[in-house]
């Protein structure tokens, strides 16, 4: 098995409001692999974004990583100084956003941004780093390198504009890229173009990617492995296959279930009800009982613990376990997924 | 749909065209020359890229932009034309509007029920407050939510919550034709599927007939019975969901067809798609001729030239492209 | 094998679901008003600017009937006297009560400032609210008129108003408003502006809503907030425009009282009575402080961009 470049354990963050304390980021674990992407894949306050900012350390000031350690390489991040956060920024982890606008400076050249990265990070000189500008504008895609290097964001159009923050990302051949929703802002069309960049790229640099995303579509498009959080925690996590196709968590079911098929006719979407729980209150037991059409009186009273299916493949639910499959044979009721 | 030819159209759309003016003394062309019908009781979906009009159009149909050139007929009457302040009033009482943001389309400082009456003061629908506040509750059912909330502020709902309080909001007075603006864009998926699954359902026991416009092509063709595709302010494509799914005529169809992530793994890896090549142009100085001819594939001199002419090229499959043109047209592609 | 989780044995059946509990709301019922005083209460700075605003009012209102000298009334033979048990904050040259006079000032350069507060409030509001709604033609030449006011240096004006006419009350208050209305106004007509093209007014036109009533529930409400903070900054501001214009010798004249009047009195003596300057000095100081940390504290607690 490859080894893993990133480990992350029992990562908890929490957000102070002025109405109390958002329990955003309750026990995540996962291991990132060399040359691999993994998908993080959640609605919106299910705690993805927060979990790739903590391995940033680009929270905001009203959060705080509660526990939990985040290993690159033997390092624990976590812990480390924002000295060294500086260091490792841009240069071994880098980190795309959903808003190509906001992420570029108005005032500065792309060229002139990609530049600062390079100098900051890698000590090149004027010229030097202004090929190298050049070649990495090319490298994502973009047409005529040499005369967009001395354009404003404004010029250019908002799939450029992912591509030069893409650019910017790869300027130091980062170990570990993270992609919070690259595509989000952006039409189909451009959407997949930038898709297709990331995949190429990945094969040229051999990048592990952490793919942020709500939209399975990409995840299946894009990822190795996948990890659906829900509420602050992975409720299951495996490779596309396992998880398209032997997914075991019942909101992993809903989350398929609810995408309308393309290929397929159906008259009604499978929705699920209800909304995520208020992680002001987080409830005791399993987050997603209140929503579960199979949920069980454990459920509420209790967390279930990681049932591992196979290397790859494990989930957090009651189902798993054997007195709730004795328990379903006795009444007959499926337990199957809806897929 | 063999039927609907037959029918009488709700909605008819004839060269409608809406310009903005922008600094310079340039004009925006958002909508350029759209012209087609909605039937009774049917979902025509609207997709495209953003920019292309789409919104604009709904707005345009629905008189909170006024037109700049063209028709909307609906139900024969002319939305656009001059009206009494009551004959207004009630004409638009029968189109309403979903919006697309859960969190901007609600007003902060109302609660939910001032909200969802709002329409039902405006016109006069509850004889008194008892009466009100009884439509509202049962307003409040029909959207799955209940009596409870009807007293709490819109900033406690979440975004799927506030979604159907704007569903609500329209249905109180009674619409027969919803405009639906993006309406689940903003929501998380499986909050997606429980508002389209509502919308399905007051279709079914109210009758109403929408225009649904999305840029996600997946969910269009799941509750749409015809779907029109716009590009850069003008329709290219028009048929039925089936045929546009099946048999997609335009390139830019073909293209935005082949964009969309399919969620499963094997299909995935098995395609190939076409990827379109370059970025949309700017709608204030659109390409001659046809407008996606700079992105098109198979793009010739004459598309340059000459714009495509909006042709029936199937029953009930509409197109603008100089490949499913007149035969001179065809010609002209192949020289 | 001891199992630990052996209790959770019975509780592998199906968890039984009220109706309507999956779409309960967690948090309290509040409303935005509600929920805003809620987070002006957390803000420390914010609550004691308003006790500390709070005294100062009551003592504006009472202060000088709490001791039985007059501001108005001199003693020649108790003038420049320190703070004692019987002058509290002494004596001024005339041997006026300064504890009297203070509270009379504060009295009177409040007034002023809230009175041109309101003048301000009641033009610019009406000003940029009919700007913003009518739009086109009118918008245009109303937004040129304003352009010309602000080209126009405003303390010249307020200067010069106050050469010809009669200092009073009234007279400060109309020359300070002159001008002053021109940043409420301009304020009101962008954030109208900006609700006039939110979805939620688009919902209200396409339900029929009229556009009064639009005015009304919609306009108005959203744009409360933004005006009051504003006028939390106008009023500290009137305030230092009076005091100012009375340390230059152009306000009120004595025996009339005000901040600025015994400003200017105390800095006369700085040198011999130091506690002439302070005490007003003191005053005007907190006041100025309290309400702009208050209206900082507003602007938070109503920023509804800022709520989760």
């Amino acid at each position: 098995m490859s080894q893993s470049l990133l480990e992350v354990r029992d990562l908890a963050v929490a957000f102070r409001t002025y109405i109390g304390e958002v329990q955003a980021v309750r026990g995540v674990s996962f291991d990132l692999n060399k040359g691999e992407t993994l998908a993080i894949v959640g609605e919106s306050g299910s705690g993805k974004s927060v979990t790739s900012k903590s391995i940033m350390r680009l929270l905001a000031k009203n959060a705080k990583i509660r526990s939990g350690e985040i290993r690159f390489e033997g390092e624990n991040l976590a812990a480390a100084s924002e000295r060294r956060m500086q260091s490792i920024r841009g240069s071994e982890i880098s980190m795309i956003f959903q808003d190509p606008m906001t992420s570029l400076n108005p005032t500065m050249t792309v060229g002139k941004q990609i530049i600062e990265v390079l100098k900051k990070h890698r000590k090149l000189g004027g010229a030097e780093a202004l090929a190298k500008a050049a070649e990495l504008l090319g490298l994502v895609g973009i047409p005529s390198p040499e005369k967009r290097v001395k354009q404003y964001p404004h010029q250019l159009s908002g799939g450029m504009r992912q591509r030069v923050v893409i650019a910017m990302a790869l300027a130091c051949s980062p170990k570990i890229l993270i992609a919070d929703e690259p595509t989000t802002a952006l039409d189909v069309t451009i959407q997949a173009q930038i898709l297709d960049l990331m995949k190429r790229i990945q094969e040229e640099t051999g990048t592990s990617i952490i793919l942020i995303t709500h939209d399975l579509g990409v995840v299946a498009e894009s990822a190795a492995r996948v990890a659906v959080m829900y509420a602050g925690i992975i409720v299951e996590t495996g490779t596309v296959d396992e998880l398209f196709y032997e997914a075991k968590h019942p909101y992993t079911w809903g989350l398929l279930a609810s995408m309308p098929k393309l290929h397929e006719k159906t008259s009604e979407l499978t929705a699920i009800p209800g909304t995520p729980p208020d992680l002001m209150f987080p409830p005791v037991g399993c987050p997603f009982a209140a929503r579960c059409p199979h949920a069980m009186e454990v459920c509420v009273a209790k967390m279930p613990d990681y049932t591992a299916h196979s290397d790859t493949h494990s989930a957090a639910c009651w189902l798993q376990d054997p007195r709730a499959q004795k328990a379903a044979a006795a009444t007959g009721a499926s337990l199957g997924g809806e897929r | 749909m063999a039927e609907q030819g037959k029918k009488k159209p709700l909605v008819q759309v004839e060269g409608l065209k809406r310009h903005f003016q922008v600094g310079g003394g340039k004009t925006l062309k958002a909508v350029d020359d759209v012209s087609f019908e909605i039937y009774p009781g049917e979902t025509f979906g609207l997709v495209g890229e953003s920019g292309c009009g789409k919104s604009t159009l709904g707005r345009t149909l629905i008189r909170l932009y006024d037109a700049t050139d063209g028709k909307v007929l609906f139900d024969g009457e002319d939305v656009h034309g001059t009206k009494s302040k009551t004959e207004l009033k009630a004409l638009t009482r029968r189109i309403q509007m979903i919006f697309q943001d859960p969190y901007a389309s609600l007003n902060q400082r109302m609660n939910v029920e001032d909200i969802i009456a709002e329409g039902m003061d405006a016109h006069g629908l509850a004889k008194n407050r008892a009466e009100r506040t009884k439509r509202v509750v049962e307003l409040l059912e029909t959207v799955g939510l209940n009596a409870e909330h009807a007293k709490r502020f819109p900033h406690e709902f979440s975004g799927g919550q506030r979604q159907r309080i704007g569903i609500a909001r329209a249905l109180a007075v009674d619409p027969d034709f919803i405009i639906a603006d993006e309406p689940i864009s903003a929501l998380d998926v499986s909050i997606q599927a429980q508002v389209v699954n509502l919308l399905q359902k007051l279709q079914r026991e109210r009758g109403l007939t929408y225009l649904f416009i999305a840029h996600d092509l997946s969910m269009v063709k799941h509750i749409s019975d015809r779907i029109g595709v716009m590009y850069l302010g003008g329709m290219v494509e028009l048929a039925t969901s089936d045929d546009l799914f099946e048999e997609p005529l335009h390139p830019y169809t073909q293209a935005l067809l082949t964009a969309i992530p399919i969620p499963d793994p094997r299909l995935e890896r098995e395609r190939k798609r076409q990827l379109l090549q370059g970025d949309l142009p700017s709608p204030i100085d659109p390409p001659s001729g046809c407008r996606f001819r700079t992105r098109c594939p198979f793009a010739t001199e004459h598309c340059k030239n000459k714009a495509p002419e909006w042709r029936e090229v199937r029953p009930n499959h509409w197109v603008a492209c100089h490949l499913y043109g007149s035969e001179s047209d065809r010609a002209a592609m192949k020289a | 094998m001891a199992n630990p989780t052996d209790s959770l044995d019975p509780l592998f059946v199906p968890v039984r679901r009220e109706n309507g509990e999956q779409e309960r709301i967690s948090r309290p019922a509040l409303s935005a008003f509600q929920d805003s005083w809620r987070r002006l209460r957390q803000n420390k700075a914010a609550v004691i600017s308003l006790i500390l605003l709070g005294i100062m009012i009551v003592l504006a209102i009472v202060g000088p009937w709490l001791t039985k000298y007059s501001y108005a009334q001199t003693n020649y033979s108790a003038v420049y006297q320190s703070p004692s048990a019987d002058h509290w904050f002494g004596t001024d040259k005339f041997g006026r009560d300064q504890w009297a006079r203070i509270w009379q000032g504060t009295r009177i350069s409040l007034l002023i400032a809230v009175l041109a507060a309101a003048l301000d409030l009641v033009v610019g509001v009406a000003y940029g609210a009919i700007s913003a709604l009518k739009g086109g033609k009118v918008d245009n030449v109303m937004q040129r008129i304003i352009e010309i006011l602000i080209g126009v240096p405003s303390l010249i004006i307020i200067i010069l108003l106050m050469m010809i006419m009669k200092a009073n009350i009234f007279t400060i208050m109309v020359a300070m408003s002159i001008t002053g209305w021109v940043g409420m106004a301009r304020l009101v007509r962008a954030q109208i502006l900006k609700l006039k093209q939110q979805e939620f007014v688009l919902a209200a036109r396409t339900l029929g809503t009229s556009n009064t009533q639009i005015i009304f529930k919609h306009l108005i409400p959203n744009t409360i907030g933004m005006i009051v903070i504003n006028t939390m900054f106008t009023i500290p501001s009137a305030i230092f425009t009076e005091a100012f214009l009375s340390f230059i010798g152009l306000g009120l004249q004595s025996p009339q009282a005000s901040l600025g009047v015994l400003i200017h009195d105390g800095f006369q003596t700085l040198s011999s009575h130091f506690y002439l300057l302070l005490f007003p000095a003191l005053v005007i100081v907190v006041i100025m402080v309290a309400f702009n940390i208050l209206g900082d504290g507003l602007r938070d607690a109503l920023d509804p961009r800022m709520r989760k």
